[in-house]
């Protein structure tokens, strides 16, 4: 009974602890280079979207703020050009998690994106892997938030929004 | 009648005082018929009844006992194989061994199954910058980077867009 309990106890604190490892992908990332200082963050946090909102309704003149509305969160990760692979392979060890869309390729850069569903089948997050050849930067840009086709188009067709 | 020198008696015998003959004078006087005892008496019969129908210790009581106590009692001796001997740290290692099991199953399973619908731990995002101009210049820049790449998805095969905005729908 005791053991029981006890083994009971564990797993049930196992869980909690899994349960609560919610990570983006940035995040899932970054654990992947936490020793290598080259790797630089940027974080913008729901509050500090809020803030940027909220100082838009005050008056505040952005090209941007109808797409930032709808961001709930956005990290920005640069590199080296070699984490690209890197990152691919993450995001392929997660297909089920995320999921690949578009890509491109030019002289001098390519990228591509993923996405990742919520239970209701709505895309609340968006990653973009761009690696700059010429420059040998990789960049992951990471948002959060209300993903949909509004806000696609918005940075599809020159920042105006799809009516 | 007068029980006065039998109450004394008993008093004594409680205080152990009494002598061999004082107590066989209340082990008579409590064996007769009990309405011929007194009532206020009547209490001390059990024990002085009892005193006189019990058992008493025979001559060869102390031998006996002696030769019990001195008795060697047969200590049976108990080989211990090294597999019995390491049997509780075996235990403890198969209960790891099946916590790390689980654990890792359970691990895996979450990170095979889609995890939809979970929410992101925001409490943990650290912002990088104070200063919401400054933050806004970073989305800025990151937002014209995936406008750019959806420029490139596009140039890169025109109709891939539509059907990335279709498969969000």
């Amino acid at each position: 009974m005791k053991r029981t309990a006890l083994l009971f106890l564990a797993l049930t604190v196992q869980m909690v602890g899994l349960a609560q490892r919610s990570l983006d992908f940035a995040e899932k990332f970054l654990t992947l280079c936490k020793n290598d200082s080259s790797v630089k963050c940027v974080t913008v946090s729901p509050k500090m979207m809020e803030q940027m909102v909220k100082r838009a309704a005050d008056g505040w003149e952005n090209n941007y703020m109808q797409a930032i509305a709808k961001l709930k969160s956005m990290r920005i990760v640069t590199a080296a050009a070699d984490y690209y692979q890197k990152a691919e392979d993450l995001l392929t060890k997660n297909n089920r998690r995320f999921k690949a869309e578009q890509d491109y390729r030019t002289d001098t850069q390519h990228g591509a994106f993923y996405t990742r569903k919520n239970k209701k089948g709505e895309t609340v997050e968006l990653i973009m892997l761009h690696e700059n050849c010429n420059k040998n930067v990789f960049t992951i840009i990471n948002v959060t938030g209300d993903i949909d086709e509004e806000f696609l188009c918005f940075l599809y067709n020159n920042k105006t929004f799809k009516n | 009648m007068d029980y006065k020198y039998i109450e004394q008696l008993i008093d004594r015998y409680f205080q152990c005082e009494t002598s061999l003959q004082e107590e066989q004078i209340l082990k008579t006087f409590f064996a007769q018929e009990e309405q011929d005892v007194p009532e206020e008496l009547r209490q001390y019969m059990p024990l002085f009844t009892a005193m006189q129908a019990g058992e008493t210790l025979g001559n060869d009581f102390d031998d006996r006992i002696m030769q019990l106590v001195k008795e060697p009692t047969v200590v049976k001796a108990r080989t211990i194989s090294l597999s019995q001997r390491l049997q509780p740290l075996m235990r403890a290692a198969a209960v790891v061994a099946m916590l790390f099991m689980l654990g890792t199953a359970i691990d895996r399973v979450i990170q095979i199954e889609p995890q939809v619908g979970d929410e992101i731990n925001y409490s943990a995002y650290k912002d990088t910058y104070d200063d919401p101009t400054m933050a806004y210049d970073k989305v800025e820049d990151a937002l014209r980077l995936i406008s750019d790449g959806f420029s490139m998805v596009q140039r890169t095969d025109s109709a891939r867009i539509d059907s990335l905005i279709t498969g969000l729908r």
